[in-house]
């Protein structure tokens, strides 16, 4: 994928961590298992001007918006569905359920 | 977390592991089950096309352990039984006479040629200690996994025993009946199988 720009916003990375379907607290009942993708890490150094005048801006309370938000570690992409069987064996499909790219937006 | 007391579960964790596996295994799980609820609302020949997808490009360590777990009770069986979504791949409103099935087999040049190859390699003897006279288990099995998402699908019969066999009947089969019986024997009661 496309690497962050120069080495900047390093932070802002994928983790994953093995789970059981159940810990996503989704209604499910399965004892299936699934390995969930996260994005994570600071976006501080991920400035474009534009953040560096709306942090400013913020600073001088020029603007008091609580809806301006600096860049947030988000994912860019997602993994693909994933299926499931219940306990009382029906299928399920998770969509949009993982990260699979992470991006400062 | 692994519930080590299911073998067919514990099949889909190692399944879950590899990316391949989740992905072709979730294809044919949306296709198949899309509808579900409704009568009869699935597309059979994308639900069979996107399970031999799985059966094709997923590694057979994978589909073998998913598709012939050994059960010891009866959640695993029915979780063995429902891997290939049995209600839309499977079973269907009447069964028709097992001739019917093979004819449409023979027409699908897929189903034909899986079923040379089933009927090749899972030949039953009584003379070899694993019952196939190829002396072959694990090629009669790769072929079984063949004829799934063929016109010839075949699954286990119930959530409680390892016996297998086709969507179809041989009653009222006429003077063909010995034929019939032939072929729903491949299936059924095969000692290679």
């Amino acid at each position: 994928g496309r690497r962050n720009h120069k080495g900047k916003n390093r932070g802002c990375v994928l983790t994953e961590i093995h789970l059981n379907v159940t810990d996503l607290d989704l209604g499910y009942e399965t004892k299936e298992e699934l390995i969930f993708r996260y994005c994570s890490g600071s976006c501080d150094a991920a400035e474009t001007t534009y953040d560096k005048i709306l942090k400013n801006l913020t600073r001088k309370k020029k603007i008091v918006n609580d809806k301006v938000r600096q860049a947030c570690c988000r994912p860019t992409a997602f993994d693909d569905d994933l299926s499931f069987l219940d306990d009382n064996l029906v299928y399920h499909i998770l969509k949009k359920h993982s990260a699979k790219r992470c991006g400062c937006v | 977390a692994a519930d080590t007391t299911n073998p067919c579960l514990k099949a889909t964790h190692v399944c879950n592991l590899s990316k391949k596996c989740v992905r072709l295994r979730t294809d044919y799980a949306s296709i198949c089950t899309k509808g579900a609820g409704s009568d009869d609302m699935c597309d059979h020949r994308k639900c069979h096309r996107a399970l031999r997808h799985f059966f094709e490009k997923v590694p057979e360590d994978f589909t073998k352990r998913i598709l012939f777990c050994p059960c010891q009770d009866e959640l695993c069986g029915e979780r063995r039984r429902k891997t290939i979504v049995p209600d839309c791949s499977f079973q269907y409103n009447t069964k028709p006479n097992c001739l019917w099935l093979l004819d449409s087999c023979l027409e699908d040049h897929i189903c034909k040629s899986r079923l040379a190859d089933f009927q090749q390699n899972c030949q039953p003897t009584d003379m070899s200690p694993d019952g196939c006279s190829q002396h072959n288990h694990a090629a009669c099995l790769q072929a079984y996994m063949g004829m799934i998402g063929t016109p010839m699908t075949p699954n286990y019969v119930s959530n409680f025993s390892v016996e297998v066999s086709l969507w179809c009947t041989c009653e009222s089969s006429g003077n063909q009946k010995e034929k019939c019986d032939q072929i729903l024997s491949m299936f059924e009661s095969n000692k290679c199988l």
